[in-house]
């Protein structure tokens, strides 16, 4: 909303500067986004008298103009073919910074000697203030113009330009801005003038007013006036319309526009020569009416739509538009005047359908208090009556004056203190309440009752009363505190807990940490759905921003490839990436499963480029290394099975099983995917920790003590000679069912030269201990034995040395 | 050298100061070696010779040039031993310096990856809620329209639905039940409405999460974002125990000397509505670029419980107030971080992530 400070100190006697009212009406939640000062190079600049005009020696086209400024009368040489002595004019002295017409740039004027005659400044063109477009001849201002007067006082504005939140229709109004400013500068308003002669016969005789939707018209108020003549508006209206953001068109319909920018409340005009049987039907629109709006487009309306119609035809869309077909124009001579309450969500549903929004509309949504629209039809009746001549009828159409009444609420002082943390006197609470308007009636020294004023369409409950009181007092004035309750019991999120560790140890493990877009399109669903095989159909948006967003994710692997694929470019060395995000799940008919899932990439050579580090490529084992460091932190005992995952490898993927459940994956990432998505480095090691998975097994389980042992335990290398094709994980297992078996660790894996064919030499560090005493080297030679028959049992395998 | 028993003493005297004189300038152990064979070895030695010689020295200066001898031994002895140890030294040195090696080439590098700027300030803004008595949830993404808005106080054809353009889910047999239909939440704040149908007050939680909207993408606005929400809920709650938590929040995030506003504000979910700014840490409020001028750095919106969003979920709202807040994790970020341009955070180059 547009406010210009000339207009609105009309109604109200601002005490402060403009940018101190604009960090005023922000505090109080009219947020003021900019101040638009025009006149900002006029200091210089004064309401001038032409007293003289006389021809200029030197040049036929010019005229020496003679100017009294009230204190000083100043020489000027003047080329505008208007000027005339007796008028009043700007004249800007010299040290003005106006615009050149010439350059098309501001300049500061200087005193000048103009074909050998000294001129001592300029009277200037609205082009030159930079008012307005003509630069044909000078401005000239009105007659009564007080001389001396600086131009800035005289023809400045200051426009603030103000966000009304979404609440507020009075914020669309400038005696809605007008009440804020009051209390702000703790004073009273000044109402506009609504009285007018009625000389015309009875309203309710000539026209008559049907409404067929009560539900969506709440009130239709309606005044006619005769003999109006249809002309142009008078020019300080015109440049208040202007001020105000509308384009002035005629007088009749500036009125109604400046009615609304003052009250708020839309009007509309209708040439009522052109309703049939003087019968207004406010009614639902016909499915598929066709209708001709003011801006001569035609749209199809339908039920429950809102028209003003007549017998015959729709006249207007409800609160939107006005129709083409009874319009107001120069020769118009009797016109009908609406004002009326229309509701705001069937409003807003017909301007979003169409996709028409218009000033009135963007009034009506916000819903406007039923009260406001005999002022506003009084007020504009009264500006046509004075502006536009003609005469009006007598009393106006109320289809609902019993509307008007102003709903009251109870405010006590007990709430107040409950919602603000602080006692206020009832007294101050209630002046407080007035400077905006609202009237009350005190019982005792904790009641109010309060009447909540027309304009005020968002105050409904005890806690919107409040509001306007902390407003008032200014939110800095309320006390702080810290919450005095006791804390609420909350317990241990492990969840989060084990989320965020996860976060950490891959970020110790060297991974960077990513957040992609949940969101994927059309290209990167078929190349998913090509590689990772049969996945759910996924959500889909009905109004995706852009095609590249338009389904919910179901897995993650294409997400954290493309961010790979963007980066591997740029990077040098090794690139360790990992994102925790969520995958989306549909579920018929409900909200999707939202499972969060970590998954990561290893890509490029272990460690930078560097003298000390050979640059050999990653492979599964630099990931599983990290899965292991994690479980093992986590005290938990994984299992990996062999397994085949789309996307992966066959042969180098597994999957990850604690106590029999999933929950994770790893493996190396198929070639032909990574080419789909553009990744050239190579290998790629995937890996996938499901949260929900996880997170299922933990809640059994606390950390368990175990004692240190208490006698020393022994070491031996067993190096084997086993078939290939033998896991280490099964001779690693037989192992470690050995009774003083407690560690084993394999050291080393050979084949080669040195071993047959088809066999691998796999070398293990086994530790030896008891609970129960110190072992002898002949208790470990026996165990060893043992543990070689059976290896040699089951596996075939050979002691190497 | 033959040594006489006449005037021994003085002979003994010499002998030492020609010994240590020596002794000084051996510089290696074969030096050393030779030194002790001619001063102090058994039989030919020096010192042994003059020893040897005593008996024929007159019985009555015999003690004390007996004694004298001794000394002179000791202190050739312990000489030498002084000598060994820093001829030891300096070999050891010399040898070392042998293997010595180039300090100035680079270490072994370690990697080590880095947290997403986003995740930092939600766990630094989480703790500081958790440090107040706060837990920290999370929530769908996936959301009703009913969660979204209808509980929160924002009636469809409501104007304030302009405030959250909503990215809507296509269902293909849409059953208009009182859920209404399938969105991706425009703000972290239906978990309000989920946390107290959940459970009974005293509520306090933090719920850091991803919020879309349907706005087109500049240096400020992303349509993909995360937002941290919170929500107290308690007898006795009041407006200045709001004001209380939010400022200890931005102390704790911005620092202790950072000035706190709160203006009104408008939000269909809490009655009053609250805008909370901090002086702006560019200028210290005296007006510049990050500022706009104004000074001051909007950083959330807050405000006490509606009354109605109380009533919706089945709390009394005469026994119960509260408040609430939401805030954006990445404003915050580039706030901290002096970041100009919202896109960097999900465009996911490297270059930028390592900075954090």
């Amino acid at each position: 909303m547009r406010l210009p400070l000339s207009w609105i100190r009309e109604m109200v006697n601002i005490t402060i500067s403009p940018s101190e009212l604009a960090d005023r009406l922000t505090m109080a939640g009219l947020e003021v986004s900019a101040i638009e000062t025009k006149g900002e190079g006029w200091q210089n600049c004064q309401v001038g008298c032409v007293l003289s005009v006389d021809p200029h020696p030197n040049a036929d086209r010019l005229r020496l103009c003679t100017v009294d400024l009230g204190d000083e009368q100043l020489q000027v040489v003047c080329g505008a073919p208007n000027v005339e002595a007796g008028q009043r004019i700007a004249f800007a002295k010299s040290g003005a910074e106006l615009l050149n017409t010439r350059s098309g740039k501001k300049e500061i004027l200087r005193p000048a000697v103009i074909r050998g005659v000294a001129s001592n400044g300029m009277i200037c063109s609205e082009l030159e203030l930079e008012i307005g477009d003509d630069h044909s001849g000078i401005l000239v201002l009105p007659h009564d113009a007080p001389i001396g007067m600086s131009l800035q006082e005289f023809l400045g504005e200051v426009v603030l330009e103000v966000d009304v939140p979404a609440n507020r229709p009075d914020g669309l109004s400038l005696l809605g801005l007008a009440h804020e400013i009051a209390a702000i500068c703790n004073t009273r308003i000044i109402q506009p003038n609504l009285e007018y002669e009625e000389l015309g016969p009875l309203t309710s005789e000539s026209v008559s007013v049907i409404v067929d939707a009560p539900e969506s018209c709440l009130r239709y108020t309606a005044s006619l006036i005769s003999k109006v003549s249809v002309g142009p508006s008078p020019k300080w209206m015109q440049n208040r319309l202007i001020e105000g953001g509308m384009r002035p068109i005629n007088n009749v319909v500036d009125i109604t526009n400046y009615v609304m920018l003052e009250y708020g409340q839309p009007l509309h005009a209708f040439d009522f020569d052109k309703i049939e049987d003087q019968t207004i039907i406010v009614r639902q629109a016909n499915p598929r009416e066709h209708f001709v709006g003011l801006d001569g487009v035609e749209r199809t309306l339908k039920p429950p739509m809102l028209v003003i119609s007549d017998p015959k035809k729709a006249i207007g869309l409800a609160g939107i538009i006005g129709g083409a077909n009874s319009e107001v124009s120069p020769t118009t001579k009797t016109i009908m005047l609406e004002a009326a309450s229309f509701h705001a969500f069937n409003t807003r549903r017909t301007g979003t359908e169409l996709k028409l929004r218009t000033e009135a509309s963007l009034r009506f949504e916000k819903g406007e208090r039923p009260g406001l629209p005999p002022i506003g039809l009084r007020r504009a009746t009264q500006l046509i009556a004075q502006l536009a001549g003609g005469t009006v009828f007598k009393g106006i159409i109320d289809t609902n004056p019993k509307s008007a009444s102003n709903p009251s609420i109870t405010l006590t002082k007990k709430r107040l203190n409950q919602l603000l943390g602080m006692k206020l006197p009832i007294g101050l609470v209630q002046s407080a309440l007035l400077t905006l308007g609202f009237e009350s009636s005190r019982s005792g020294n904790s009641l109010l009752k309060v009447e909540i004023p027309y304009w005020r369409a968002d105050i409904s409950i005890e806690a919107d009363l409040i509001e306007e009181v902390a407003r008032v007092i200014g939110y800095d004035r309320i006390p702080t505190t810290m919450i005095s309750t006791p804390i609420p019991h909350h317990n241990p999120d492990i969840y989060r807990t084990i989320k965020e560790y996860l976060r950490d140890c891959f970020v110790l493990a060297g991974f960077q940490e990513t957040i992609t877009y949940p969101l994927i399109g059309q290209n990167i669903l078929e190349k998913s759905r090509f590689f990772l095989g049969e996945s759910p159909e996924p959500l889909k948006l009905s109004n995706p921003l852009r095609p590249e967003h338009q389904y919910l994710r179901t897995e993650l692997i294409s997400s954290i490839l493309q961010t790979l694929a963007s980066n591997q470019r740029l990077v040098e060395g090794p690139i360790l990436l990992f994102e925790i995000g969520r995958r989306y799940i549909p579920q018929n008919g409900e909200l999707p499963l939202e499972e969060d899932v970590l998954s990561a990439v290893l890509a490029g050579s272990r460690s930078p480029i560097s003298w000390i580090e050979s640059n050999n490529s990653m492979n599964f084992f630099d990931g599983k290394g990290v899965l292991e460091a994690i479980f093992k932190d986590l005290n938990l005992r994984e299992v990996y099975g062999v397994t085949r995952r789309p996307a992966l490898v066959p042969g180098k993927t597994a999957t990850v099983y604690v106590d029999h459940v999933e929950v994770a994956s790893i493996g190396e990432v198929d070639h032909k995917v990574l080419k789909a998505f553009d990744v050239i480095k190579q290998p790629v090691i995937y890996l996938e920790i499901d949260l929900t998975q996880l997170l299922s097994i933990f809640p059994n389980r606390e950390t368990q003590f175990i004692a240190p042992p208490r006698f020393p335990g022994s070491e031996r290398d067993l190096a084997l000679v086993v078939d290939s094709t033998i896991e280490h994980k099964k001779i690693f297992d037989l192992i470690q069912k050995e009774p003083l078996v407690v560690e084993t660790t394999l050291f080393d894996v050979y084949s080669g030269p040195q071993v047959a064919e088809g066999k691998r030499s796999l070398g293990y560090r086994v530790l030896f201990q008891s609970n129960t005493k110190t072992l002898t080297s002949n208790d470990i030679d026996r165990a060893t034995d043992a543990i070689l028959e059976k290896l040699n049992k089951e596996f075939g395998a050979n002691r190497r040395y | 050298m033959e040594f006489t028993p006449e005037n021994l003493i003085e002979q003994l005297n010499g002998l030492k100061e020609t010994a240590t004189a020596e002794l000084s300038s051996t510089a290696t152990t074969t030096d050393l070696e030779a030194w002790r064979v001619t001063y102090l070895g058994r039989g030919e030695g020096l010192l042994p010779k003059a020893i040897k010689i005593l008996p024929l020295i007159p019985h009555e200066d015999r003690k004390a040039t007996g004694r004298f001898a001794n000394k002179v031994k000791t202190l050739l002895e312990s000489k030498y031993s002084q000598q060994f140890v820093v001829i030891q030294n300096e070999n050891s040195i010399k040898n070392n310096l042998q293997d010595s090696i180039d300090i100035s080439l680079p270490g072994r590098p370690i990697r080590k990856g880095r947290l997403h700027p986003t995740t930092q300030i939600i766990r630094e803004v989480c703790s500081a809620f958790e440090s107040m008595g706060f837990q920290t949830v999370e929530g769908p993404e996936v959301e009703w329209e009913l969660f979204n808005f209808g509980l929160l106080n924002i009636p469809k054809d409501h104007p304030a639905r302009d405030m959250w353009n909503t990215i809507w889910i296509d269902r293909m047999t849409d059953n208009l039940d009182n859920r209404g239909g399938m969105l991706l939440r425009t703000h972290t704040s239906p978990m309000q409405a989920r946390t107290m149908l959940k459970v009974q007050p005293p509520i306090r939680v933090v719920v850091p999460g991803r919020c879309y909207r349907y706005e087109a993408t500049d240096a400020t606005h992303e349509w993909h974002f995360f937002q941290i929400e919170g929500l107290v809920v308690d007898e006795g709650i009041t407006f200045s125990d709001l004001k209380g938590t939010l400022y200890e929040f931005a102390r704790q995030i911005f620092g202790e000397k950072r000035k706190v506003r709160f203006r009104c504000d408008y939000f269909p979910f809490v009655e009053p509505g609250v805008e909370m700014a901090i002086d702006c840490f560019g200028c210290d409020g005296r007006g510049c670029r990050i500022c706009k001028q104004t000074g001051w750095i909007e950083i959330m919106g807050a405000g006490m419980v509606h009354p109605k969003v109380l009533e919706m979920v089945g709390y009394d709202p005469n026994r119960y107030t509260g408040f609430a807040f939401g805030l954006g994790a990445e404003r915050i970020a580039m706030l901290k971080y002096g970041i100009d341009d919202i896109r960097f955070f999900y465009d996911n180059d490297l270059r930028f992530l390592k900075q954090f």
